[in-house]
């Protein structure tokens, strides 16, 4: 990839590229002909689809509905029962059962009016406004969401394939993933060691890792206490690392040992049948229970829809959370490239509000409401202690986001143990809050 | 002449008139939009009671005053709301609590 | 909706503009032609672009240590190689990163990976030169965020010297096949400066790794204050028999660092 690509946009190679940036091209010649009344289709006050029923998708789905009851939506998600990533580790743990992690789309179908169809998208067609199904229908749109979350690079790292998931899981993406890792874990001998190999930035929910291997060493130490917890990490620093380090000192005394990558922390290679990983010099490290948290990129239906960049992930205009590259798809959450924001479930949620909003006015034919996100990330190193990081994020005279300066920042090194234990409880009330917020789900 | 002093008395008016503009404020897709990142912790509308408490349908007047302490760094033991209230100014914590302040609990 | 359309024209715009009028190499030409330390190397030549990579993220949540990578795979010729690489970051307090000087044939050009400092966005340069006074650039643009949930650890490691070299070989070697050897020493490269670039302490480097293969030189890379903590090296080497090979690390202290491999073909 030459430095111009990064910098300029591409020039169409293939006909599909042709299409898109033709397409684009009339889309602004309408747009730049009569300021703005977009063409809708007869009927209704205009054709959402929402593809992905997770934290950004069901969201903008529901709050589409809130917006205008009149639009019609149309979620398009594969499975009837969504499981979640947050809260997913206190299932690892034996804390939590998968149906307390389990939520469906009855609220948004009963209560909200979204037409839900369980099936795979499949394909985007940018120029014609169509969305092809894994059932063989095909959807129209004036506006289409993407919240496609993440896919696995199966290709990234030596070793780590579809098939070496399913001895060394990533359960990263949470479901049959999670039940498979929570099995290796009850089925472990007591003495042995489990490997977290985490990766480098960007990723899926950056404390994550680390809140799984203390919640892990919580477990152990219940019902395995000779048994250890060794993180390899691809990173030298981490999301919430002081009190990260400090809660694993109160609460797991040596339990879990943290290799960065200046101490040979990078896994290169895996061997997941010998539950084996070598470092990237040359260290082999083995496994009683292996899990592999591998890179990751922007789900599989924005790489079909063209919305993704060189790095994989999708650029978007923040005002909006409208892709850069081919107008009226919007893509929120974890595929796309919010940072500041982190790819966390609650910036999904945020995002898929302000991208429902913009949807909303832009079809309604009114100006834009300024957009403002928040994200709250709690980890939890035992079950009754927690820690959290937060911020209030809005967008600055250059149209990029930033955190408002005092918002930003993690909980207090030196709280008290009182304080730990209210967040570990609020930690608990905001899984339950935003469960209910984008799935209705009342826990 | 006539025309002008109406439009004056009208925006006055407007202005004077606490609870409608309140009212104004809770169905401003605006204020919707900022007020929407609240759900996250406090429930669609900010309704769900829990571990964190509700605020939908409290007064107005008790919600800006908490969110201003907050800001201020005056409620003791807190952990994430002081971080929260400093991402906002002042009228936009206003704001905020009028917002939640008309929607009814139920 | 004005906002809208406006930032949307503007994106065709410049879709337009810079398909039509402009090509992006004359933008970057002119943009290196404005930073002093670009220019003092380039003086007497026109960089060629071909051939000459620079990988990057296009966005980086954490600036203390970005993954880089330096590939040159362009045309040489008749007795040509290319024999030093230039990594700047201009939008640093300190442009320098880091310079390698490939002095044998046996060190490659090609798919070389090192860790960099980004204190801001900014746009990244690589240059290459030849022994025949050819030289080429590569640019990349890199917008740097502090992630909401990557905060760094305030106290983390403490080190003030040179500490664990590591050295990585593959487990089988074969003449003239290129393998990749990784280099890594703990060090926390304090720069000494503040965010400005005012000094504010003194600063303590590794300055150099130099790297020998059976008594001779193959390859020299002198770190700056755009090098990551734990200065980083990855290079191909294609070797042309058995022989020792040794490394060396020299620090602004004044200390020195030797470690020796067998390589055996």
């Amino acid at each position: 990839m030459s430095s111009r690509d990064s910098k300029f946009p591409r020039i169409a190679t293939s006909r599909r590229d042709l299409l898109k940036v033709f397409g684009a091209g009339t889309a602004l010649a309408a747009t730049a002909g009569c300021a703005g009344t977009p063409f809708i289709s007869r009927g209704s006050a205009g054709r959402v689809v929402v593809v992905g029923g997770g934290f950004g998708g069901a969201t903008a789905a529901k709050y589409l509905k809130r917006g205008n009851p009149a639009l019609e939506v149309t979620l398009v998600e594969p499975n009837a029962t969504f499981y979640t990533c947050p809260f997913s580790n206190l299932h690892l743990a034996g804390e939590r059962a998968m149906s307390g992690i389990a939520h469906n789309y009855e609220e948004l179908k009963q209560v909200y009016g979204v037409r839900v169809i369980h099936t795979r998208a499949e394909d985007v067609d940018p120029v014609a406004k169509t969305v092809k199904l894994g059932n063989g229908n095909t959807l129209s749109y004036d506006k289409l969401v993407l919240s496609p979350g993440i896919d696995i690079r199966w290709d990234a790292l030596e070793g780590y394939d579809q098939a070496a998931a399913e001895h060394a899981p990533h359960a990263w993406q949470a479901g049959d993933q999670t039940r498979l890792l929570r099995r290796q874990l009850e089925a472990m001998e007591d003495g042995g060691t489990f490997i977290l190999s985490a990766p480098a930035n960007p990723f899926r929910c950056p404390p994550g890792p680390y809140e799984r291997a203390s919640l892990i060493a919580h477990y152990l130490g219940k019902h395995k206490p000779r048994s250890k917890v060794l993180i390899l990490d691809a990173k030298d620093n981490f999301s919430k690392q002081g009190l990260f380090m400090q809660g694993w000192r109160e609460n797991h005394g040596d339990r879990i040992e943290w290799v960065g990558l200046s101490g040979d922390g990078k896994v290169v290679r895996v061997d997941a049948a010998k539950r084996e990983v070598v470092t990237e010099f040359g260290t082999v490290h083995k496994a009683s229970v292996l899990n592999v948290v591998p890179p990751q990129k922007a789900g599989l239906i924005a790489h079909r829809a063209g919305v993704t960049d060189a790095s994989g992930w999708v650029p978007v205009n923040p005002q909006t959370f409208e892709s850069q590259r081919v107008k009226d798809i919007y893509v929120v959450g974890d595929a796309t490239v919010a940072a500041p924001m982190p790819k966390s479930g609650f910036a999904a949620n945020a995002q898929g509000k302000v991208a429902a909003a913009a949807i909303v006015a832009e079809l309604d034919g009114r100006s834009l409401p300024k957009p403002y996100w928040a994200n709250t990330c709690y980890s939890l190193i035992t079950p009754d202690y927690g820690i959290s990081v937060a911020a209030v994020y809005k967008l600055n005279e250059e149209g990029q986001i930033y955190a408002v300066p005092g918002s930003d920042g993690v909980s207090a090194l030196d709280a008290p143990l009182v304080t730990r234990r209210l967040e570990a409880e609020y930690a608990v009330g905001w899984y339950n809050a935003i469960s209910q917020d984008t799935w209705g789900t009342v826990l | 002449m006539l025309k002008s002093l109406t439009l004056t008395t009208i925006t006055s008016l407007i202005l004077l008139a606490g609870p409608a503009h309140a009212n104004d404020t809770a169905r401003d897709p605006q204020v919707a939009l900022m007020a929407a990142a609240c759900a996250n912790c406090h429930g669609t509308d900010g309704k769900l009671a829990g571990s964190i408490p509700a605020i939908a349908g409290r007064p107005a007047v008790a919600l800006e005053s908490q969110l201003l302490a907050f800001k201020q760094g005056e409620i003791p033991n807190t952990t994430v709301m002081d971080r929260i209230a400093r991402g906002y100014t002042d009228d936009e914590l206003k704001a905020l609590a009028h917002y939640f302040a008309n929607i009814p609990r139920n | 909706m004005g906002t809208l359309f406006s930032s949307r024209f503007r994106v065709w715009l410049s879709v337009l503009l810079f398909s039509l009028l402009l090509t992006p190499a004359s933008q970057a030409e002119q943009a290196w032609q404005r930073i002093p330390a670009l220019e003092a190397l380039l003086a007497e030549t026109t960089p060629l672009r071909d051939g000459l990579t620079l990988d990057l993220p296009f966005v980086v949540d954490d600036g203390s240590a970005v993954a880089v990578g330096l590939n040159f795979s362009g045309q040489l010729q008749q007795g040509e190689y290319i024999n030093t690489l230039h990594l700047l970051a201009p939008g640093n307090p300190r442009s320098e990163v880091m310079s390698l000087r490939l002095q044998s044939p046996q060190a490659s050009p090609a798919q070389i990976n090192t860790r960099m400092r980004l204190s801001q966005s900014q746009t990244v340069y690589l240059v290459a030169k030849s022994n025949q006074g050819r030289s080429w650039l590569a640019s990349r643009e890199v917008r740097v965020t502090v992630s909401g949930c990557a905060v760094a650890d305030p106290d983390a490691r403490n080190l003030v010297a040179m500490e664990t070299p590591r050295i990585a070989l593959p487990n089988r070697l074969r003449q003239g096949q290129p393998a990749s050897i990784r280099i890594m020493i703990n060090h926390p490269m304090e720069t000494g400066l503040d965010e400005t670039g005012e000094r504010v302490a003194e600063a303590n480097l590794v300055q150099s790794l130099t790297i020998q293969l059976a008594g001779e030189p193959l390859l020299q890379a002198d770190f700056a204050t755009g090098t990551a903590a734990n200065p980083f090296v990855q290079f191909q080497l294609t070797p042309k028999e058995s022989g020792e090979l040794t490394f060396t690390w020299r620090d602004s202290q004044g200390n020195e660092v030797n470690e020796t491999r067998e390589l055996r073909l």
